[in-house]
């Protein structure tokens, strides 16, 4: 859009300029150049002899002439993105003009759903990404970028695998059962993957990134809004400029901490046999067989060497797993090579990039292939089409070895010798993780295809009618295959996987803009379609003569061990919305917004939803008494409020759904249908099936409060933000009697608050020609509250004896903790608080375990002292509720970010420093590292923070003992680079830079790294990452 | 400017609307909308039916609720699951895990169940076949019933599918009620079937059987005058006709009879199926694809994942035993009422283990285990997957039925002395009463049936349970489930339960 009017006015300014060197005799030539600040010239800049429209534009050499009236005149020289200067000519007539850097940009164009608007405009709480920040990082997919970069955008990512994702919240999560991940839209078009696993986008082709966080932005998606919208717009070329440009990192990783396991055989032993001995357990370790094993004694493991037999030859010695099963480091290839440019009737980007990472783990290999086009041409003079087309190509092969915490003693290969084959403890123990890489065949393969066709036709002036069909298709297919000696109940299992998704929508809207003197209206209005469908299938063969063809004959397998499944699921939306944006003196303005969604999901009787909002601002800036204060640049305060939905409902929840099983008659197994379905979870069967005839979406409600700040001529911006979120008809399970023979199902029931409030500080506080110094924060805080979640009837919800009445949220934890009360949704608490028992250090002498309220072994010295928190005198650690209560949340106080820019010159420098404060996590893990268990109680050396190691304690039981601080601050990113051209060899711009990512990070927390899910649980895995990019970008 | 717009507007309009509906299409599922088409699938949803009988929730409830709870059986200390200890020491409540789960099965059975009675008058057929679908539903529906009333007493009586939301409250119904069902059904049930002996299913005999325990337990209730029975118009009206409909079995068909091959362990052995004693039980087979019920591993001992033998009397060994969680556990002092030289005693239980070598593994002191459940021939190549069964109902069964509503007469002694006999014992002392003859034949049902899901319902049907157990809460009828009671506003607690004795 911004675009064309560019263009118009280029027209429109060459016609004057035609039209007055006819009816005007010119007096004076002047020639120039425009550079940027790097010294490149730059086209397309508008140069306008000031109080006249005489102007012209710059060439694709920077180059420009121009004929004046005055010798002594002034020249306009504006372009966007860059401080307007005048340039008084002083009698020269040769002239170059350096273009400074605008950071704050009030003219800049600000995309938001279905449209764009001027950021000094915006009435609702849009942020926009700076992109050219977040450049330098290695990163194939978006959402690995985003962390910190903008305030009330929580990002986890918890792991740094190949294919990893992470997960991504704005403003919080509001719903227990469907998705709360936000919306992402490319280039208009509404996507099915959320962003922290989207990975057909190359980071490098995306122009602008904008985040619709309150109602009045989001809104406009309606029933897809509630959890926020991500928008990204993808590059496009420029107008008079025609570039090829290759852009190469190389990144290089290492683990960021050391690994958790026994270095000192001996003292594992010790360790060992000490758990066994306090248990009343058998010794391992004392030079004997045990289950046909050789467990050598600890003063053999002293002596560095041992036998495998007991009077064999004493050549076995300590296996480092870490070393077997990751690299010493990993190198990641990224290359990106495309052309972009265009002339006043065409515009293109081509690009094509590779990117080939090496995961940690040997073997582990991630390869992708991008290619990304899209060409803009002006049909007529009102009329433009533009197509894009993303192509993407994965090649995955799985890590399949990965236990590196092995016991040491075993070594790899029978007698440290390869020829012999690989060592195992026994016909069952398939845990070799150099066995299993070497032999187990995982690997996949996806592609992407993401194409749309844009339509704009200017039907009258103001008049616009933008039509958008859009297309993805992925499929992915994955190949396993394990051999034989690794499957225990089959001679080998394969199968094949096929996985498709398709997805289709189609925008079409008007907008009409127009000014009647001090009335700006801006009006849109559309309809819209989307379908999406996915459908799976598979083929598992099990019983196979050989393992050499491995998966590729899956029809030789044992004809009644193969098993087969496929299933689709498609949904559809159909939708209209609209929007008004009215400003009154370019002081006061309005935002309307509103969607109906119809949704193939929701009940019949709940088929449209509804969803408006409305937003007010004032520019108070430009009113002369706040002016004539000479302190506000700007000064906007916005409230908005609106309503949004979640969509994010399982389909065919509405249908009478039927079961199948399988039943023996007799000769076959005959499978059996009827009314009943399985849900998944928990150890018992649960049943489905009721039709949820009026399902509908979460209705989400939002006020907000914002108030856009600029001083010191619009370089310190302050943007503040606060946020009231409150969603009702929560999408929940409804327990049903039993007699109705059915355990669920789905209803709108239910309330959480979401409230917050956001920082964001951008501050030049230094721009000279040569330098500049400009640091960024942001800041956040989110409160999450559940309020209702039902009955104890209908939701099984708990009442405690401290009054928290609460339900459990994860029904996954009874193999870890041996039951599954650990994560709960408890009324007034932050979703998935933690719920368990209180601890009070380590017990002593058995008095004071008798005291506090334990029994049997619970109270002897050296186990954990939980606390009677009732005061019955009773503290029962198996079936007692009675002493347990909330003992804290995942949820951070606040999280906040702070960049540091600096520029030199042709050196530019940047820190990232990003933290989060005041969240608990569930350290599983805690007094199972080995350097914990070396802590341990002993009566020799009482320790008051671990208790003593004994083997038959049972299940671990949930308490504060786990819960740990999982604050940190860590120093991202850092980044140096170099900017510059060389003429000689046609390079207009080369970039040499090396960023540094996970450099330090500053917490108490005793893991790996305290960053993880939202749950807030820690499960140990790997240390994380630490990479060095070195890159180079050429333009020419 | 103005017919453009309205054209374009027009244009899109069309071209796009009517792209989509937001109608939901199913797919590679089966809703009501696109099922009970034709016979086959008749026949497909009548053994969906049958299928609710091969979950862990009947399984385990079947013996959790009627053995456990009971004299005969005991529960591996500690053992928490399905509320065992509770049952194990009768510290039962509403909400006792068993309770639901157990309940919640059978519903699952009488709705698959009506959903094929609902169903199958719109689907044309032969009628032969129709009706022995009919039928059967109408057992399978009859035989949750009865063993829900047996156990909860008044419950809500399901004469429909539940299809919507607004199905799912109902009312409880009297036991006088639930009876009445109970005997219509199967009074039609019988009529409509055949004698049809399939793996799994139930015919023409079966509901006989069933008709002939439902009349005795009407029948000794009122005689004995268990407690909310007082309805039951004439004990001895009910025993004529538990006579009469055990009679049919005994006497008017040759399908089915006593399993005289000698061995007492081949009524049990799920290889051997399809024996004269198998009226009605689970279907199962050892090549169970998808999911094993691993019903044996809760009375097998635990061998630390190694699979062990038994030394069977004749000498020969039962290999590959599966080890198992020892979960089921026969009491000591019941398995001390067995006469030493009966046959069942010594064939189906037994308290040593032994290696590949004859040398004895484990002995065990305190409880015995029962082999009635082992498959002597599991598939030990995948986790021991087994096809053992539950057997619900069997010919020796409905033979006691006979010989206890017969009462002492000569036919009621021929069916007691012939199990007695097969199990190596002499005949029961000729002469005695009719009240000592029926003494007589629940001792007898007690050493031949059990760990078959009966000794409660007998002991309850007697008025035992208080001499058996001692004086117990909910002797004669379980709570219901707490859930059913929260969430039907049609009931309230029935805390009375707790104290009938």
């Amino acid at each position: 859009m911004k675009n064309r009017f560019n263009q118009l006015k280029r027209i429109f300014l060459f016609l004057f300029t035609f039209m007055f060197s006819i009816i005007h005799a010119q007096d004076v030539q002047i020639s120039g150049k425009v550079l940027d600040q790097n010294g490149n010239p730059v086209p397309g800049v508008n140069i306008v002899e000031k109080g006249t429209v005489n102007g012209t534009i710059s060439d694709i050499n920077g180059n420009f002439t121009i004929s004046t009236a005055d010798a002594y005149g002034t020249l306009t020289i504006s372009y966007v993105g860059y401080l307007k200067q005048e340039l008084p000519l002083e009698g020269k007539t040769n002239v170059t003009i350096t273009l400074v850097e605008d950071f704050q940009d009030l003219g800049e164009v600000v995309v938001i759903g279905y449209g764009t608007v001027k950021k000094s405009d915006i009435t609702g709480a849009v942020s926009v990404v700076k992109t050219e920040e977040i450049a330098d990082q290695s990163a194939s997919k978006i959402g690995d970028m985003l962390q910190g970069r903008v305030a009330g955008l929580q990002i986890n990512k918890t792991s740094d695998d190949p294919n990893s994702g992470s997960s991504v919240r704005i403003r919080g999560a509001s719903s227990l059962t469907g998705s709360n991940s936000p919306l992402v839209v490319i280039d208009g078009f509404p996507f099915s993957n959320d962003l922290g696993g989207l990975k057909q986008i190359n980071p490098e082709n995306i122009a602008s990134i904008e985040v619709l966080k309150d109602a009045s932005a989001s809104a406009i998606y309606g029933s897809q809004g509630a959890n926020g919208v991500i928008l990204i717009t993808t590059k496009t070329g420029k107008e008079g400029v025609s570039q090829i440009y290759v852009k190469n990192q190389t990144t290089f990783g290492t683990f960021a901490s050391e690994f958790d396991v026994w270095r000192d055989p001996a003292l594992m032993a010790t360790i060992s046999n000490e758990r066994n001995r306090n248990g009343n357990g058998k010794e391992l370790y004392v030079g004997d067989y045990e289950l046909g094993i050789y467990y050598p004694s600890i003063e053999e493991l002293e002596s560095g060497m041992w036998p495998l037999e007991k009077d064999g030859p004493a050549i076995y010695s300590y296996t480092d797993w870490t070393k077997e099963v990751f690299r010493d480091y990993n190198i990641t290839e990224n290359i990106t090579i495309g052309a972009n440019g265009g002339d006043e009737n065409t515009k293109y980007n081509l690009s094509f990039n590779y990117w080939d990472e090496q995961g940690n783990v040997k073997q582990h290999d991630y390869e992708r292939f991008n290619v990304f086009a899209t060409v803009e041409q002006k049909v007529k003079e009102n009329i433009s089409l533009k197509f894009n087309t993303h192509i993407n190509i994965t090649d995955t092969k799985n890590a399949t070895g990965t236990s590196y915490g092995r016991n040491p003693i075993f070594p790899v290969y029978i007698e440290n010798n390869p020829l012999l084959g690989y060592y195992r403890t026994g016909e069952a123990d398939n845990d070799n993780p150099v066995m299993r890489r070497d032999l187990i065949l995982s690997k996949s393969r996806t592609l992407d295809l993401i194409s749309s066709g844009l339509f704009s036709w200017e039907i009258i002036p103001g008049l616009t009618l933008n039509s958008t069909f859009s297309y993805k298709y992925g499929t992915s297919v994955s190949d396993n295959y394990t051999p034989d000696v690794l499957t225990e109940s089959y001679e080998g299992v394969g199968s094949i996987g096929n996985y498709l998704d398709y997805n289709l929508s189609s925008e079409n809207f008007l907008t009409y803009r127009k000014q009647f003197g001090e009335h700006n209206f801006s009006i849109m209005g559309g309809w819209t379609f989307e379908r999406y469908t996915q459908r799976t299938s598979g083929m598992t063969g099990r019983d196979f003569f050989s393992d050499a063809l491995q998966n590729e004959a899956l029809d030789l397998s044992a004809t009644d061990n193969r098993l087969i499944y496929n299933g689709l699921v498609s949904t559809g939306l159909e939708s209209v919305y609209g929007r008004l944006n009215y400003s009154l003196k370019d002081k006061y303005l309005l935002t309307f917004t509103a969607r109906a969604d119809g949704s193939t999901k929701f009940g019949d009787n709940y088929k449209w939803g509804f969803f408006p909002s409305g937003a007010v601002s004032w520019k108070a800036h430009q009113e002369d008494f706040i002016a004539d204060l000479g302190i506000f640049n700007e000064l906007k305060p916005r409230i908005s409020y609106g309503f949004t939905g979640n969509q994010g409902v399982s389909p065919y929840q509405t249908k009478a759904r039927y079961g199948e099983r399988l039943i023996w008659d007799g000769a076959e197994w005959r499978s059996v249908i009827g009314p009943g379905y399985i849900g998944s979870g928990g150890r018992f069967t649960t049943w489905w099936g009721i039709p949820s005839r009026d399902l509908r979406w979460e209705s989400t409600s939002q006020l907000n409060f914002g108030l856009d700040l600029g001083f010191i001529d619009n370089r310190l911006k302050v943007n503040v933000d606060y946020y009231f979120k409150h969603t009702t008809d929560l999408l929940r399970r409804k327990i049903l009697p039993p007699s109705s023979s059915y355990d669920f199902m789905m209803v709108n029931d239910g309330i959480i608050n979401n409230r917050g409030i956001e920082i964001m500080v951008d501050y030049v506080a230094v721009n000279t020609g040569d330098f500049m110094f400009a640091p960024t924060i942001t800041f956040s805080k989110n409160r999450n509250s559940v309020i209702d979640i039902g009955t104890a009837a209908d939701a099984g919800l708990i009442e405690d004896n401290f009054g928290n009445e609460y339900i459990i949220a994860n029904n996954n934890m009874e193999w870890v903790f041996g039951s599954n009360i650990v994560s709960v949704y408890a009324l007034g608490q932050p979703m998935l608080s933690f719920y368990g028992f209180r601890t009070d250090g380590i017990i002593q002498t058995v008095e004071e375990g008798l005291e506090a309220g334990l029994s049997g072994a619970a109270a002897q010295p050296g186990e954990i002292k939980y606390v009677d928190l009732n005061g019955d005198g009773v503290v029962d650690l198996d079936g007692d509720t009675e002493d347990r209560e909330i003992i804290g949340n995942p949820e951070p106080d606040f999280i906040g970010s702070l960049n540091l820019n600096f520029k030199y010159k042709k050196f530019d420098f940047s820190a990232f420093l990003y933290g989060v404060y005041g969240n608990d996590v569930l350290d599983t893990q805690k007094f199972g590292r080995t350097s914990e268990q070396a802590q341990r109680w002993t009566p020799d050396v009482p320790s008051d923070e671990f208790p003593s190691l004994r083997n038959n304690r049972g299940w671990p039981v949930v308490s504060d003992f786990y819960i740990v601080d999982g604050s940190y601050l860590r120093l991202q990113n850092v980044s140096l680079g170099y900017t510059t051209s060389i003429k000689k060899l046609n390079i207009a711009s080369l970039r040499v830079y090396v960023n540094i990512y996970n450099l330090a990070t500053i917490t108490k927390f005793a893991g790996y790294d305290p960053e993880v899910g939202v749950d807030g649980i820690y499960w140990g895995g790997k240390p994380r990452q630490r990479t060095a990019t070195i890159g180079v970008n050429f333009t020419f | 400017m103005k017919k453009y717009i309205i054209l374009i507007v027009l244009a899109l309009a069309i071209a796009f609307n009517g792209c989509t509906d937001l109608e939901e299409v199913p797919y590679g599922f089966y809703t009501d909308e696109n099922f009970y088409q034709n016979p086959e699938e008749a026949e497909i949803a009548l053994l969906y039916a049958y299928s609710a009988f091969t979950f862990n929730e009947y399984h385990r409830g079947y013996f959790d609720l009627a053995s456990l709870s009971t004299d005969v059986m005991d529960n591996k200390p500690g053992e928490l699951q399905n509320g065992r200890t509770e049952l194990d020491g009768w510290t039962v409540s509403s909400n006792t895990e068993a309770f639901r789960n157990f309940f919640k099965q059978s519903y699952i059975g009488i709705n698959r169940a009506n959903a094929v009675i609902d169903n199958l008058e719109e689907i044309e057929f032969d009628p032969v076949e129709k009706d022995q679908i009919l039928g059967e539903a109408l057992f399978l529906k009859s035989w949750h019933n009865f063993i829900l009333v047996r156990l909860f007493g008044e419950i809500p009586l399901r004469t429909k599918m539940v299809t919507e939301e607004i199905d799912v409250q109902t009312e409880l119904s009297s036991i006088e009620d639930i009876y009445a069902a109970i005997i219509s059904d199967l009074e039609l049930a019988e009529g409509k079937m055949t004698i049809n002996r399939r793996h799994g299913r139930a015919d023409k005999v079966a509901a006989q059987g069933l008709l002939s325990k439902v009349y005795l337990t009407l029948a000794s209730s009122k005689a004995t005058g268990v407690p909310r029975y007082e309805w039951v118009s004439s004990a001895d009206d009910m025993y004529a006709s538990a006579a009469e409909w055990a009679g049919k079995v005994i006497n008017d068909q040759s399908e089915y009879g006593f399993d005289m091959s000698g061995n007492i362990r081949n009524i049990f052995n799920p290889n051997m199926d399809d024996g004269p004693e198998h009226i009605f039980f689970e279907a199962n087979d050892v090549s169970d694809p998808v999911q094993n019920p691993d019903m044996n591993d809760l009375f097998l001992a635990y061998a630390y994942y190694n699979p062990y033998n038994f030394l069977e009397t004749d000498g020969t060994m039962t290999h590959n035993v599966t080890t198992g969680w020892e979960i089921y556990r026969t009491n000591p002092d019941f398995f001390a009422t067995f006469d030493p030289q009966d046959k069942r005693a010594i064939e189906l239980y037994t308290d040593k283990i032994y290696d590949d070598d004859t040398v004895e593994i484990a002995s065990f002191t305190n409880w015995i285990i029962c082999k009635k459940y082992v498959d002597p021939s599991p598939d030990a190549e995948n986790w021991g997957r087994n096809g053992s069964k539950i057997l619900f109902m069997r010919y020796s069964d409905i033979a006691l039925v006979y010989a206890e509503a017969m009462g002492s007469s000569p036919e009621g002694y021929t069916q007691v002395n012939a199990i007695r006999n097969r199990s190596g014992l002499p005949d029961l002392t000729p002469g005695l009463s009719d009240e000592v003859f029926r003494e007589a034949v629940f001792d007898e049902r007690a050493w031949e049936l059990n760990f078959e899901g009966h000794r409660l319902f007998e002991l309850r049907r007697t008025r035992k349970v208080v001499e058996k157990l001692g004086d117990v809460d909910y002797a004669y009828f379980y709570p219901l489930p707490q859930s059913e009671i929260d969430l039907n506003p049609n009931i309230t607690g029935d805390e009375e339960k707790k104290g009938l004795r």
